[in-house]
């Protein structure tokens, strides 16, 4: 999937990312939090930062927050609602992960949350977020991903891939700590599935949020009800009335840079 | 608006990762060694490669 692609995605669905709940509310921003270890003064980088869910969720403590996305639509959107709270810290730069416009060792947190599948070279990307931090300073990540079961694994895949056609893999926690490794950072801690509060996602709002077809979401609903065992408890489906309920895993890590 | 201090002490060229002049007054952040002008949207410097401008010579 080409980077425009993924560009064009956003920028057109960028509003409904901007109210989402899970994306404002979600386990995964305190799992985030908890990960980043934040302290004052800390110079933090928000890769993929879409909306700005996560900047803006940063305590006010912190020292510059840049938010950097692909998408200008997603940052305006973002750059809006940081007007409105009166959040003064942050700031936004278009960049991408692959080739971030920061300086060697800017900063002393680099958080991405929900985006990292999105990344069409993950190993390069991770080696470009190493690199902006500051010797002992932290990445944190939490992104979806699947457990290391080849059947979850590929059902997962087909699912996300059916709901959002940019979206690049999900990771387990063996092929993360991989990466950071490679890149030459030390994992603190990994967290392997996690899982969003609220009793999972609604298909209908997961869908109606990236545009799907009525044809998809039929799809995707047959897939969802007529999962194998082991797939149902990974994903924790539930039919609710006309809606399926579900959850993607996601994995949660701190990594450090020697 | 002018980008904030903090931002222009830390941003780079992304391809070589060189330092930028900025031009306050025509909204562009500069790399001399690419020859590449990137432009500033609404305060949010667009430091993508493919929509640099090449400049001549």
């Amino acid at each position: 999937m080409d980077k425009k692609d993924i560009q064009k995605q956003f920028d057109a669905t960028a509003a409904g990312y901007a109210t989402s709940v899970g994306h404002v509310q979600g386990a995964t921003l305190r799992d985030l939090l908890e990960l980043a270890q934040v302290e004052t003064g800390d110079w933090i980088l928000d890769v993929a930062t879409g909306t700005a869910h996560t900047a803006m969720a940063m305590p006010p403590g912190a020292g510059v927050v840049i938010g950097a996305d692909l998408s200008m639509h997603m940052m305006q959107e973002g750059e809006r609602m940081a007007e409105e709270r009166g959040i003064g810290h942050l700031r936004f730069v278009a960049s991408d992960v692959h080739a971030l416009p920061f300086a060697d060792g800017s900063f002393e947190r680099v958080v991405s949350r929900i985006a990292p599948h999105h990344f069409t070279d993950v190993r390069l990307a991770v080696r470009e977020m190493a690199r902006v931090l500051v010797p002992g300073g932290r990445l944190a990540i939490v992104d979806g991903s699947t457990p290391d079961v080849p059947e979850i694994d590929r059902f997962v895949d087909t699912l996300e891939r059916l709901h959002d056609p940019t979206h690049g893999r999900n990771y387990t926690a063996r092929e993360w700590r991989g990466f950071c490794e490679q890149a030459g950072l030390e994992v603190l801690e990994l967290r392997p599935e996690l899982y969003d509060v609220m009793g999972g996602r609604s298909l209908a709002e997961w869908s109606a949020r990236s545009h799907c077809s009525a044809r998809t979401v039929g799809t995707m609903r047959d897939m969802l009800l007529g999962a194998p065992p082991a797939v149902r408890e990974a994903l924790q489906i539930r039919e609710t009335g006309p809606d399926v309920f579900f959850d993607v895993p996601k994995v949660g890590l701190a990594a450090r840079k020697p | 608006m002018a980008l904030s201090e903090d931002l222009l002490q830390i941003l780079v060229c992304p391809a070589c990762k060189g330092d930028l002049i900025y031009d306050r007054e025509a909204a562009r952040l500069t790399c001399p060694k690419c020859k590449l002008r990137y432009r500033i949207e609404d305060d949010i410097p667009v430091m993508l490669i493919d929509e640099a401008e090449k400049l001549q010579g």
